[in-house]
């Protein structure tokens, strides 16, 4: 996903600007002075934060920052917070420690009946799984096309993974240790991406948002 | 110049594949190629029955294959067409007395001689039906408008692909439109979402069919018949002749013939 490579945002009482910490510092600014000229009237009594993530600035390239907003009108206070590098690294230590990454399998290809795939993360699937494969994964499940075998997300035991598909149209569906299988005779199945979860003990299918 | 091996299959059984194999031999015959038809159904012999050879049969593939005979003695020559031959299937023994490495050595000895090799594969999908692809350039899948049938011929074309038998093509056979129409049949492009691969035709149900098979008449030959012209229709494209699917629609004529028992 491309990311913004400024974002504005109002926080306690400050604009708070965040700048994307791997981009050449000059083409930043460049697009922080268009900015900052087309919404002037913005930045009238502002209190400015600007968050740099983990780019070191010179002092030249601070002055050049500040420079930016010196000619607004009522600016108030501009503060540079840089992400501590330490406590970071640190930090993203221990996530590692507490949620191993998982990884995931992805699958270019169509699922036809009596083919399986089985995989101790997530598994993508670009193509469709028909009935009669099964698709069994310790993590999530995502079918980028019509999906109507046997899916089984969280097979560990977690109730936290997920099924999703362009059009989930499954014989049967296991979450965790949650299971459930599509009503018996003729069935409708909406025109829309849907996705499975665990709520409230049984699988719930909804529409997928977002 | 060599030919063709083309392997016809279904998974499911009793969907028409040796009714299919007859009548693709025949059509193709008919239009001078010749063509060697191979039932690997060992055990379970019917395609002799079909063509109406049965009182031929002197050596069988088994013999070929343990060297009790030279393949040239096998081979029955057709009834009606000379560039016809059927190398028929044992009835005493069962799929094991044939290897996948025979049956692709034998379909390549008999290619250097036809242009189409045609085999009949038996239903399943264990050694016979591996026997059966073994030598095959180019699989044809037979399936009838049935959940079960469809899902066989999937789970068919997906053993296909692991043995590196690329772009299978499907025959929907026995099909009435009558009843696709008032959606108490799956229509062709259910099937055909479900399935990806290419519609080779498709083949109208049909009583004439069953007076075919058992008198050993292929349908092929009976211009009047709309299976038989379906099959026709069938065997130009498998030549690579643009043809296109035939309407199956009933004629008003034909409704009429058959609301006062006259068809």
């Amino acid at each position: 996903m491309q990311k913004d490579r400024i974002l504005f945002k109002w926080e306690a009482g400050h604009l708070i600007i965040t700048l994307d910490e791997d981009l050449r510092f000059d083409y930043l600014v460049e697009d922080l002075k268009e900015k900052v000229t087309k919404a002037k009237n913005f930045f009238i009594n502002a209190k400015i934060k600007i968050e740099v993530g983990r780019r070191e600035l010179s002092f030249e390239e601070k002055e050049v920052l500040i420079d930016t907003f010196a000619s607004l009108p009522g600016l108030s206070v501009i503060e540079i917070i840089r992400d501590d590098m330490q406590s970071n690294l640190q930090d993203k230590a221990q996530n590692i420690e507490h949620e191993p990454e998982t990884s995931t399998l992805f699958l270019h290809r169509t699922l036809r009946s009596g083919q399986s795939v089985e995989y101790d993360g997530n598994i993508v699937i670009i193509g469709d799984v028909n009935p009669g494969a099964e698709v069994v994964a310790k993590g999530d499940i995502v079918v980028m096309g019509v999906f109507r075998g046997v899916a089984h997300a969280g097979v560990d035991g977690s109730n936290e993974a997920t099924i999703v598909a362009f059009r989930l149209q499954p014989t049967q569906l296991r979450i965790g240790n949650k299971i459930c299988r599509a009503p018996d005779g003729e069935v409708k199945h909406p025109n829309n991406p849907e996705i499975a979860s665990v709520k409230d003990d049984t699988i719930l299918i909804e529409d997928l948002r977002n | 110049m060599a030919g063709k091996v083309l392997v016809i299959t279904s998974g499911k059984g009793g969907v028409g594949k040796t009714t299919t194999t007859a009548n693709l031999g025949t059509g193709l015959a008919k239009l001078g190629n010749k063509v060697a038809l191979i039932d690997a159904d060992i055990g379970l012999r019917n395609l002799d029955v079909v063509m109406g050879l049965e009182n031929r049969i002197v050596y069988d593939i088994v013999d070929v294959v343990e060297g009790n005979c030279r393949l040239e003695q096998a081979l029955i020559k057709d009834k009606r067409y000379n560039s016809l031959c059927l190398l028929p299937a044992a009835q005493t023994r069962d799929k094991t007395a044939v290897n996948p490495d025979e049956m692709a050595e034998l379909c390549s000895e008999l290619k250097e001689e036809f242009d189409y090799v045609i085999v009949d594969s038996p239903a399943g999908i264990e050694q016979g039906f591996k026997n059966a692809i073994a030598g095959a350039d180019r699989a044809i899948i037979v399936t009838t408008p049935e959940v079960s049938a469809v899902r066989d011929a999937d789970r068919i074309i997906g053993m296909l692909e692991a043995e590196g038998i690329k772009e299978p093509e499907v025959i929907i056979n026995r099909i009435r439109m009558d009843m696709v129409k008032k959606g108490n049949m799956m229509d062709i492009d259910d099937m055909i979402e479900i399935l990806a691969i290419k519609l080779l035709g498709v083949v109208p149900d049909d009583e004439k069919i069953v007076v075919s098979t058992n008198t050993g008449e292929p349908i092929v030959l009976n211009n009047n018949a709309k299976s038989g012209q379906a099959f026709d229709n069938i065997v130009r494209r498998i030549i690579g002749e643009e043809v296109p699917l035939m309407s199956l629609d009933e004629g008003l004529v034909n409704k009429f013939k058959r609301m006062i028992g006259l068809a």
